[in-house]
């Protein structure tokens, strides 16, 4: 009688256990699918791929030679997620079929009159439920190993990473299991199970995600999850998140994440020297041991959630099933991350939106999600009235997270280390050197105002500031971000990054608005940092095995990093022009003589005063550039087509003839690409000219890519220095002013900037440029240029002759001011600036028109 | 033995079964009665243990039923509102319950489903309600339940499958010295079935009775007195009645208990006519449960 009774209790459970296999049998068969797929399927593609194909130079690379181990198809983030969503999804649908059960009336009476205890019921089904989602890891797994010990060979490195796959994905989808297997033992529909256990495992990611958009939004000082692209001060540009999110910091602690970076990293080992590179964020890391503990904990948590389920199932009264909303708890949670996600709506446009419009929206958008939710689960509107305080209960509590935030989050907004604490501060600001500014900046172009101007990029890096006095100019700048309230209309960010002593780092992000701020800014460029930095770029050179390095890690050379060659003697080219910007010359200088230049241009420039520099209070005479020559074309491995002028050729200049059967033009390119009479002065110049050699575009040779410094007559060195190699009248040229036409440059008109909702004014940095006919004709219009610079024009000489002396060829725009086109007796232009405050009366008083037509601005 | 003592079952604040108490001894068979909704389905769930208690016991030979595996090895269910798998045959829901049911037999499956005429290879959603009902009562049986609870178990089948399942649950109990509970609106033939009943009337159990004693407890007389001698319920004051009725000379009485003494006093009243009756249960049921009288013709007017 004993044997027989426990002999049922066996039997009940035994085939509650198989029973249980074969009901989660066909979703755990589609995750045995998915994972065969990445792990096997994809991997072995890849590896026949590289063993039987060809790259485009007819070569094969053998899959042992660039990779240890390749255990996952996908590697990208974005990717992943989904693949993990995938799978979160069968392993939740793994929990409908073996646990539905409990939702349905007919067969909840069975099931709780047969003589199994509720516990034991519950943990049978669990158990096969666990056992098939192990299941359906490790086939795929054992599979993987075999397609990478067939093409690469086994190795420890292979066994230990494939184990932590292993441990990551079966942990991953039990706990999901897990989350759903409690929520059913507490809930009484099926659908409701299914959306809380969404909900149960998104909590962590909707709140620390959300928490960190509305810190970012409404704390003034947070870098979190800010993103931007960034120009370092040797021009390279890249993004940067200036401070991980919360949720990357987090993620360690999230049930759906905590795997995703390590299997990212780990997806795949590449050999490089022989020695393993794994991919971290697609940039190459060092292999270090993969983080196997990680699994442990959310192992024991999965497990956890099952025995919670036991005790819940337990309790769970049979009457409440096939009814909605029967627990509260869950309910409320998932209706609170709806109203969070909903007040969140216009977060993302919040520098475009005044405050009380996104907070609006939000409210709006968070009562719609509630009340959808309260119609599913009570579905009679005299009960939804009768709860309404609940929404107000939500909307409280987010509004308790949003007034912390926005009122500085305890005191965090306004943080600044201790001064005696920080060891270096590295600032993002929108300040640069005109000679890097070029490249590290956006061009806005309109073609209306035959404008263009650049923008200097919200957040260049200035170089890492380790002297004390660098220190306390930024602590400075800091200080004043905190505590100046005064609003003059600009919008500016700067983020300043300490590095503590203590190893931390803390980062603070402020927008300035004044234009005492603005101004303080001006400071970093005066700090020994940027002069260090500067000196390298004079200074440092690089050499070709330099490039050819670059080019072997990253597979390119970023063009901006092969700009160094333009101060290396071997590749430098040394070019001056008029102030009409249409007159260039190359300079023909011994290494002495380019040595003596650059050495005075890098004094003048470091002694220059931030007044003369920004905003050019002497006189400008012209540019000066240093830019690429021919010799570099060998450093990138491209064809490179040259276009030189056999006048100008002079014999001292290395030969840089290309065969002509090398020359390859485009189709659609004219004959003549620069007509002499248009290039060329009829006179023959004093100047010997070199090779004349037009690169095409190749990712930025000239144009874009030359070191370019406006000559002031404060910069005596230079002057000086060009004069004694008899250069004296460089900067003189033949042509001579006719026109100079208006147009008013109101910066909080043309380029608008907004800041909640607010026009704002934004710094920007002017260069004048040239404008040749075709781009006149280019225009939309296509007016006759005389035509669209026939009004505000002045052709008086006198006044041409003053004006000549107060237009600028660089200027920190910070108010408004005038483009002026000037027209030049070789009927082309140049767009010059002149500010508001330079300008003489007669051009502040004209009466500006545009045809009485409304400017659309570009 | 299954006890129930002063049971109260609540959904939420609505309290469906007040203070209940009653037993089923071995062999016996209990009918459980009570109009539509009166908490007839509820209790026999909480009998197994498909429901917790609110307070008071349901005791299975002395155990506590809820969450017992032990007794609840030895209980089916037939619950009205029947459960079998997706596309599940007779031979599958045998394999289901031969996996929870270590006394389930095949044979007396095979002999049950022979007796009912059912096809225990066809597909059970292909079978009417009637034949779904003697299906599940196969499956029932074949576990050799010691205590059988059966939830309108009657409903849709024809004379003769009633009379099958009247005969069977009766042997059932008595050789098997089983406890069967069983609720129905038949009053007709729980009548011929069982051997207690129960009628649920305002959440509680108004009667529990023993079949055989029917007739004593409950009767009633129809007489007539001489033209003249009209009465009326106050004549009566001194019989224990539970109900009077009139029909121009004819009285109708239902005297509840104390039969002789009732029936003294009537013959003292020198009736001109005077018979006895013994009353159905359904004549007990609607004079339990007191419905009301509807004037159908002012509905549809």
């Amino acid at each position: 009688m004993i044997f027989r009774k426990s002999l049922s209790k066996k039997k009940g459970a035994a085939y509650s256990f198989f029973s249980g296999l074969s009901a989660g049998f066909v979703p755990a068969v589609l995750i045995l699918i998915v994972q065969t797929f990445l792990t096997a399927i994809l991997p072995l593609l890849t590896f026949i791929e590289n063993d039987f194909g060809s790259t485009d130079r007819g070569e094969i690379i053998l899959s042992k030679e660039k990779f240890k181990f390749l255990i996952f198809g996908l590697s990208d983030s974005y990717e992943l997620y989904m693949v993990f969503g995938v799978l979160g999804i069968l392993a939740i649908l793994v929990a409908v079929r073996l646990f539905s059960f409990i939702c349905d009336k007919k067969t909840v009476n069975v099931f709780y009159s047969l003589g199994i205890k509720r516990s034991t019921l519950f943990m049978s089904k669990y158990a096969a439920g666990a056992v098939l989602l192990i299941g359906a890891t490790i086939i795929p797994v054992i599979l993987s190993y075999i397609v990478n010990l067939i093409f690469l060979g086994g190795s420890w490195q292979l066994s230990l990473v494939l184990l932590h796959l292993y441990c990551g994905l079966s942990v991953f989808v039990l706990i999901c299991f897990s989350a759903a297997a409690v929520v059913f033992s507490s809930v009484g529909t099926v659908s409701e199970a299914i959306v809380y256990s969404a909900a149960l495992l998104f909590a962590p990611t909707i709140i620390i995600f959300l928490t960190e958009q509305i810190i970012g939004a409404f704390l003034p000082s947070s870098t979190i999850n800010d993103s931007v692209i960034i120009f370092g001060s040797l021009r390279r540009y890249y993004y940067e998140n200036t401070a991980a999110s919360l949720l990357e910091r987090t993620s360690d602690y999230n049930p759906l994440l905590f795997f995703v970076k390590e299997l990212s990293a780990f997806s795949r080992g590449f050999l490089e020297k022989g020695e393993i590179q794994l991919r971290i964020n697609g940039e190459p890391a060092d292999w270090y041991f993969p983080r196997i503990f990680i699994h442990f904990p959310w192992f024991i948590i999965a497990v956890g959630l099952g025995v919670l389920g036991a005790l819940l199932f337990k309790r769970i009264k049979a009457e409440n099933c096939g009814f909605l909303n029967t627990n509260k708890i869950l309910s409320n949670l998932t209706i609170f991350e709806l109203c969070l996600v909903g007040s969140s709506v216009l977060l993302s446009e919040i520098e475009w939106q005044e405050t009380w419009v996104v907070i609006t929206t939000g409210i709006a958008a968070a009562f719609a999600l509630y009340l959808i939710a309260e119609i599913f689960l009570k579905r009679n509107f005299l009960k939804i009235l009768k709860s309404l305080y609940k929404f107000v209960a939500h909307i409280g509590v987010i509004a308790i997270i949003y007034g912390i935030c926005a009122t500085g989050l305890f005191g965090y907004g306004n943080y600044i280390p201790d001064r005696s604490n920080i060891q270096s501060a590295s600032v993002y600001a929108p300040i640069s050197h005109s000679q890097i500014s070029t490249i590290a900046a956006d061009t806005n172009w309109n073609q209306e105002w035959f404008i263009r101007v650049y923008e200097p990029y919200r957040y260049n890096l200035l170089p890492e500031m380790t002297d004390s006095a660098d220190i306390d100019k930024v602590v400075a700048i800091n200080k004043l971000a905190v505590d100046t309230e005064k609003d003059d209309g600009f919008n500016s960010n700067i983020i300043i990054r300490y590095k503590l002593k203590n190893g931390k780092t803390t980062e603070r992000k402020h927008t300035l608005t004044s234009r005492q701020e603005m101004m303080s800014l001006l400071e970093l460029v005066d700090t020994k940092a940027y002069s260090d930095e500067l000196y390298k770029l004079f200074y440092k050179g690089i050499t070709e095995e330099d490039v050819k390095k670059e080019q072997s890690l990253y597979g390119w050379v970023d063009p901006n990093y092969l700009m160094q060659l333009a101060f290396t003697y071997k590749y430098s080219e040394v070019s001056v022009k008029t102030d009409s910007l249409m007159e260039e010359k190359l300079l023909k200088l011994t290494e002495e003589q380019w040595n003596t230049l650059r050495d005075a241009v890098y004094k003048d420039i470091t002694t220059q005063s931030l007044e003369d520099y920004f905003f050019g209070s002497k006189k400008q005479l012209g540019v000066l550039s240093f830019g690429i020559n021919g010799n570099a074309h060998t450093l990138t491995g491209e064809n490179m087509n040259v276009i030189y002028d056999e006048e100008a050729t002079a014999p001292s200049v290395p030969d840089v003839t290309v065969p002509e059967e090398d020359i390859s033009l485009p189709d659609d390119m004219p004959d003549e690409l620069f007509p002499e009479e248009e290039f060329f002065p009829e006179e023959e110049s004093k100047y010997e000219y070199t090779a004349f050699i037009q690169y095409q575009e190749l990712g930025g040779f000239r144009g874009d890519t030359t070191y370019d410094v406006v000559i002031s007559e404060d910069m005596v060195n230079t002057l000086s220095a060009l004069n004694s190699m008899g250069f004296a009248d460089c900067f003189k040229g033949e042509l001579t002013i006719e026109a100079v036409s208006f147009r008013e440059y109101d910066t909080s008109e043309i380029f608008s900037y907004y800041y909640r909702g607010d026009e704002r004014t934004y710094i920007y940095d002017f260069f004048a440029y040239t404008l040749d006919r075709m781009e006149f004709w280019g225009m939309e219009n296509e007016k006759n240029p005389e035509e669209i610079v026939s009004e505000n024009k002045i052709t008086d000489k006198a006044k041409l002759q003053e004006l000549d002396s107060l237009m600028k060829l660089h200027e920190y725009s910070f108010d408004d001011g005038y483009f002026c086109l000037v027209k030049y007796s070789d009927g082309n232009y140049t767009v010059k600036y002149l500010s508001r405050e330079d300008a003489p009366d007669y051009v502040n008083n004209f009466n500006y028109t545009m045809n009485g037509e409304e400017i659309y601005y570009y | 033995m299954i006890e129930i003592k002063n049971l109260i079952k609540c959904y939420g604040k609505y309290t469906a079964l007040d203070r209940l108490s009653f037993s089923v001894p071995e062999g016996t068979v209990y009918g459980l009665i009570g109009y539509n909704g009166a908490g007839k389905t509820t209790l026999l769930k909480t009998v197994a243990g498909v429901y917790k208690a609110d307070s008071g016991e349901v005791l299975f030979d002395g155990e506590n039923i809820y969450d017992n595996a032990r007794q609840k090895s030895r209980l089916f269910y037939v619950p009205d509102d029947i459960y079998f798998k997706a596309y599940a045959s007779m031979n599958k829901m045998a394999a289901f319950y031969n996996g929870y049911y270590s006394n389930f037999s095949y044979d007396t499956f095979k002999r049950l489903t022979d007796v009912f005429g059912l096809d225990p290879k066809k597909n059970l959603n292909g079978f009417s309600k009637g034949m779904q009902r003697q299906a599940e009562l196969v499956l029932a049986m074949a576990t050799n339940p010691d205590f059988l609870l059966l939830d309108e178990s009657f409903d849709g089948l024809d004379p003769q499958k009633r009379q099958i399942i009247k005969n069977l649950v009766t042997e059932y109990a008595k050789d098997r010295g089983a406890h069967v509970i069983i609720s129905s609106h038949n009053l007709h033939d729980l009548g011929d079935m069982c051997d207690r009943f129960g009628l649920i009337n305002g959440k509680r159990l108004v009667l529990d009775h023993d079949m055989s004693d029917l007739g004593d407890d409950f009767t009633k007389y129809r007489m007539a007195f001489a033209e003249g001698d009209d009465k009326s319920e106050e004549d009566f004051c001194m019989v224990p009645l539970s109900k009077f009725s009139k029909d121009g000379r004819l009285i109708t009485i239902t005297v509840k208990g104390e039969r002789e003494k009732a029936e003294a006093l009537i013959k003292a009243m020198g009736p001109v006519y005077l018979e006895q009756f013994p009353m159905t249960m359904e004549e007990i049921f609607l004079e339990e449960v007191e419905g009301v009288d509807y004037d159908f013709s002012q509905i549809f007017k």
